[in-house]
């Protein structure tokens, strides 16, 4: 494991784009976290005599919304659901699909065939169809919405997980770990799962971009996060329903600006990692 | 012989796929509190039990398991709970040419796009133009559709459309902000769904060349004598241009569910809006109608574009066999 | 004899690394020259130099070849392309990944002809299956309709030298032609290669770090050591008289285990006989006796293909059994079975008059070396942590002298103590190899199964590894089960050989006796094919 984290920290630290984007990460992640709490605005408090305030006016960093919300503690707030949400999902659906892929690779046979047919419909079918679905069954709020984006997109993990182990199984140095005496549950824990790690880590951070992505577009579209309570998707959807873009345009473009630039933060990052994971030191 | 198995395969797998979703689906409208026709609007009992009557409600219920399956295999998708006389595939057969006729432009132009700026580094050989590639196509993925959708909404049809007439002089905007109709409505629309499909080809493709003229292949067909253009086109581009083909299934699921989003953005009368608009309004029939045509949709997609892979590349047959 | 390319001053860089230094040497018309070296030696990418091959952002190069008066360095890539596949051919290792997997063999086949001849498609077809025809394939019209993957090695390999020969170039560059290819194939392909040149006139350059089979084939050796070129000269003399130490490593290498009778030509002094031979008693009993062991797979058309059909065979203390066989002959299988790591189909395995499967206590007495050391060690895991393994699944991790043993197991098999805090990614080829030695003898099993435990090592560690397995056995009492395809290296090291074919054994008896008077055809084939009298592989290898 130190082995392991030291070569991603190593490989990461020669890569200039990817250090630029983890200290941004870290530093939006932080501020999401602290903004909230210590701002004297709160992200649901109505103020008429302030409606459409533009940025750097009465206090209000980022302006104020179509109700005279304050648009600096909505965004930061924004920020920390969607992050919660990606961050939170990406795991369930690591959880869910390492196992899943681990025991049908180490089964294998008739198990591997009917656990990977079964996960090949689950990946054909689109995510956004199932998230409606289950959405429709327990209403649209943060808990639903991390319940049925974990439920969709585990199966790139899975499979990923499953190749590995398919393969790991059929290394000389699992044959020796036989040979020497272990058993299945041995061998899973010592040697596959570590040997897996690498596959595992990049999906988890190619999976948190994507499910940010997936959260967003929903709330986007009035699906997923119910307002107040706003996630960066349901600000751009709240500006776009009832805000003029002409006049209005930073109610709009600030989360927009927030949402690209985490998005293409956490790709480039995601590349970078695989990069370094990928390469045979 | 191995081919014909492997179609056969596919077909029934594309059928299970449907069955299952099927089955998902009914499951969904039996546990959905009150049935489709509680949530919490206000219905007369008497009104309740009609309806109920009318779509065999109070049968039992492997009954009408059957009933919806029959139904389902005859096309009918149901009726709308909301517009009494709107049925599902009357609004599929009113708004699914609209949503294809922008899902082929999106996809043609993302080809094109695609297979231009990811052959582009390899031709020209140079970092700065494999930078740019990267960078724009880095920016195309990360981009959420609605993102892209309100920037090019934002740019294109405002601004540029008002610079245009502030320059001529006369009110007419070439690109229009909302609506489907000529070719300058499709434009705007066809572009920001186009995006984020063209950056993951482009990114596949030119990591693919670049894997592949590492390859020992490579070296050979160079020792025969050919020049650098002939072993990019000839060699080096189908080996990298065929795992492409394993990747259109997904692209063209983000298509179909990024066309979703436009259409709402451009008040595009295709599925999505209707889609998103039953939804909002809880029309739980017509949500499982449509859910179950676009899952049909996409699968119906990814096995055609999985036989089309296998017509091409002689090695899928193999690995597949496994 | 003219000079058809001439090497003056060259030299190769990678960064700073000097990977040629200084190579002058001449290529006549019509001559056969072998260059020969280890591994790492730079002969690879010499002869890619010569075609200018080498990725110029990667490499800088300084000196002149000088192909037909024409230095190849200066020319520009238009000119360039017109000499290679046309007047240069060349041929590479691994014909298999030098083919293009999603071509056809034809379009790969035309190209050159094509290109080079300005010959239409139609003609160029006719041109290659006449060509083909020449290099004994069967069917050239069926062969060139076919995918690479639906090709064997030796099949690939021919439609390679094809290529290389379509336009009749002026030199062929082989670069270690037959060294993926099983020993029969090879045999095969050399002698393909030798009558082109002869028949054509073809200069060709052959690169090989197998002396033995370069003295097969070549007139004149370029021995090349660490990008200098150590020794050049008529072939036989530099065989029958090394001057520098990089050629006679290079015999000493190839000519280990060499089991030819005295009358061969070669000098019985360069040949080093490793084994000690432990004489079998006779009436001492057998440690693992197998048993009528059968295991089938079903292969993806559902026919059942035998990997071992009906196997007995007996292994006595302190012996070395060797088991030789090609690829696919099942000896593999047999090990894996050997050593539990898969259950047989039916017959048993006898170890000390219990059946394996039923001891708890088995890896403690069989252990097992394999192949390639690159995939044998778990990568994340501590050298220490690998080499304590077994011990610590036996005892648990605390209640032994971890430290000492492994200490002193990693002394044994002749690895310095302080690797033990390494990674395997820290360690050469040859010393994962040790770990993976010290893995199984911190066991102190009675057997090593080890299965083809040098395929993957240049030749020097090779030797130094089987060394190692000797001196082993002479400290410890260890038997082996020697499992390769490698007639030189058993003959060297074993008691006794056990020839398999096709999931069976087909011949028994003791080293001596298989190697100077094998009974089984395919033994015969085997041991021709690998011998260094060409007269006698004439009539059999094909």
């Amino acid at each position: 494991m130190l082995y392991f984290i030291k070569k991603v920290a190593l490989g990461l630290s020669k890569d200039r784009a990817a250090l630029v984007c983890a200290i941004f990460i870290t530093v939006v992640v932080l501020a999401a976290i602290v903004i909230p709490v210590v701002s004297h605005y709160d992200y649901y408090s109505h103020d008429a005599d302030s409606k459409f305030l533009p940025p750097f006016t009465g206090g209000h960093w980022f302006g104020t919304d179509e109700f005279g919300r304050d648009l600096f503690v909505r965004v930061w707030h924004g920020v920390r659901i969607s992050f919660a949400i990606g961050v939170l999902v990406a795991f369930i659906q690591m959880l869910i699909g390492t196992l899943y892929g681990g025991v049908a690779g180490i089964f294998g046979g008739l198990v591997d065939e009917v656990m990977m047919r079964f996960a090949d419909v689950m990946y054909s079918v689109p995510n956004l169809v199932v998230v409606v679905l289950i959405t429709l069954l327990m209403g649209n709020n943060e808990l639903s919405v991390i319940f049925a984006l974990s439920l969709t997109d585990w199966t790139t993990a899975a499979r990923v997980v499953r190749g590995q182990t398919l393969v790991l199984k059929e290394m000389e140095f699992v044959q020796a770990a036989k040979v020497l005496g272990a058993k299945r549950p041995q061998i899973m824990l010592k040697h596959i799962l570590p040997n897996c790690s690498g596959p595992i880590l990049v999906n988890l951070m190619i999976n948190i971009p994507s499910a940010i992505f997936a959260e967003s577009t929903l709330s986007f579209l009035g699906i997923g996060i119910k307002p107040p309570a706003a996630s960066l998707g349901t600000l751009v959807n709240e500006g776009f329903k009832y805000v003029n873009i002409n006049y209005y345009s930073w109610v709009i473009f600030i989360p927009l600006l927030f949402i690209a630039l985490i998005m293409i933060s956490l790709n480039i990052l995601g590349d970078a990692l695989q990069k370094v994971l990928d390469s045979k030191s | 012989m191995e081919f014909i198995r492997f179609i056969v395969k596919r077909i029934i797998f594309f059928l299970i796929t449907m069955f299952l979703a099927a089955t998902f689906t009914f499951v969904l409208i039996k546990s959905l509190p009150g049935g489709p026709f509680g949530s919490d609007k206000m219905i007369h009992p008497q009104i309740m039990e009609n309806l109920n009557e009318k779509y065999g409600l109070n049968e039992p219920l492997h009954r009408q398991y059957i009933m919806y399956m029959q139904n389902l295999l005859k096309g009918d998708l149901g009726i709308s709970m909301i517009y009494k006389n709107r049925s599902v595939s009357s609004i599929i057969k009113r708004a699914f040419p609209v949503s294809l006729d922008l899902g082929i432009r999106a996809v043609a132009l993302a080809v094109s796009a695609g297979l231009l700026m990811g052959l582009l580094p390899a031709l020209h050989n140079n970092k700065v133009m494999d930078y740019l590639v990267l960078a724009v196509t880095m920016l195309a993925i990360s981009m959420p559709g609605f993102v892209m959708g309100m920037l090019l909404q934002y740019l294109v049809s405002f601004r540029l459309s008002e610079a245009l007439q502030s320059i001529t002089g006369i009110g007419y905007s070439i690109f229009p902000i909302t609506g489907w109709g000529s070719f300058r409505y499709t434009v705007v629309p066809s572009i920001a769904l186009a995006i984020g499909a063209m950056g993951m080809m482009a990114k596949m493709l030119r990591a693919g060349i670049k894997d592949t003229l590492n390859q020992n292949y490579i070296i050979m067909s160079r020792a025969k004598g050919m020049t650098h253009m002939e072993v990019v086109i000839r060699h080096a581009l189908k080996n990298a241009v065929l795992p492409l083909l394993s990747i259109s299934g997904p692209l063209i699921t983000s298509i179909i569910m990024g066309s979703f989003v436009i259409e709402n953005i451009f008040s595009i009368p295709g599925l999505g809006q209707y889609f998103v608009s039953s939804v909002q309004d809880k029309d739980y029939t017509m949500v499982v109608g449509l859910s179950v045509f676009t899952v049909f949709l996409v699968v119906l997609a990814n096995t055609l574009t999985d036989i089309i892979y296998a017509v091409v590349d002689p090695r899928v047959r193999i690995v597949s066999r496994k | 004899m003219n000079a058809l390319l001439k090497i003056r001053d060259f030299s190769l860089f990678c960064g700073k690394n000097k990977i040629l230094d200084n190579i002058n040497m001449d290529v006549f018309e019509g001559e056969i020259l072998a260059v020969a070296g280890e591994s790492g030696s730079g002969k690879s990418m010499l002869a890619r130099s010569v075609l200018r091959l080498n990725d110029p952002k990667k490499f800088k190069t300084n000196g002149i070849i000088l192909f037909e008066e024409e230095d190849i360095n200066a020319l520009p890539e238009k000119r360039l392309s017109k000499i290679r596949g046309a007047k240069i051919g060349m041929i590479f290792q691994e014909p298999l990944s030098y083919l293009n997997p999603v071509l056809k063999m034809g379009v790969q086949l035309n190209e050159a002809p094509i290109r080079h001849k300005k010959v239409r498609k139609r003609e160029a077809i006719l041109l290659m299956e006449d060509l083909l025809e020449k290099l004994k394939i069967n069917n050239p019209s069926a062969y060139m309709k076919s995918y690479p993957h639906q090709l064997s090695g030796g099949m690939a390999q021919r439609g390679a030298i094809a290529i290389a020969a379509s336009c009749r170039p002026r030199i062929i560059i082989a670069d270690e032609p037959t060294s993926s290819l099983d020993v029969i194939t090879q045999a095969s392909i050399i002698r393909l290669i030798k009558d082109l040149a002869r028949v054509e006139g073809i200069s060709v350059v052959f690169i090989t770090h197998d002396l033995q089979l370069a003295s097969r084939l070549a007139d004149r050796v370029v021995i090349i050591e660490k990008g200098r070129i150590a020794e050049e000269g008529c072939i036989r003399k530099v065989f029958d008289s090394p001057k520098s130490k990089a050629a006679s490593c290079l015999i000493r290498a190839c000519m280990m285990g060499n089991f030819k009778k005295s009358k061969d030509s070669i000098d019985s002094k360069n040949s080093i006989i490793m084994k000690e031979h432990s004489v079998i008693k006779e009436n001492k009993k057998p440690v693992l006796e197998v048993q009528n062991l059968s295991m089938h797979y079903k292969n993806g058309r559902g026919n059942i293909i035998r990997a071992v059909d009906d196997i007995s065979l007996e292994v006595f203390e302190g012996e070395t059994l060797g088991i030789l066989g090609e690829s696919g002959s099942g000896k593999s299988t047999l090990a894996r079975i050997v050593t539990r790591i898969q259950k047989p189909l039916s017959g048993k395995v006898v170890f000390e008059g219990t059946d394996i499967f039923g001891r708890r206590d088995y890896p403690r007495h069989v252990q097992m070396v394999f192949q390639d050391p690159f995939s044998s060690i778990d990568p994340q895991m501590r050298i220490e942590d690998i080499v304590a393994e077994g011990m610590d699944m036996i005892l648990g991790k605390n209640r032994w002298n971890r430290v000492e043993e492994v200490a002193r197991c990693l002394q044994k098999v002749g690895l310095d103590e302080s690797l033990k805090d390494r990674y395997p990614h820290q360690l050469s080829g040859g010393q994962r190899q040790r770990v993976g030695i010290a893995r199984a003898v911190i066991m102190n099993p009675k057997i090593i199964v080890c299965d083809e435990p040098t395929a993957y090592l240049d030749t020097v560690s090779q030797m130094q590894i089987l060394e190692l397995f000797m001196k082993l056995k002479k400290e410890n009492g260890i038997s082996y089960v020697f499992i390769t395809h490698n007639i030189r290296v058993l003959s060297s090291i074993s008691d006794r050989i056990a020839v398999m074919l096709g999931g069976r054994i087909v011949e028994t008896g003791r080293t001596e006796d298989i190697i100077n008077n094998p009974v089984h055809p395919y033994t015969k084939i085997l041991i021709n094919a690998a011998s260094l009298n060409e007269e006698e592989s004439k009539g059999n290898a094909n």
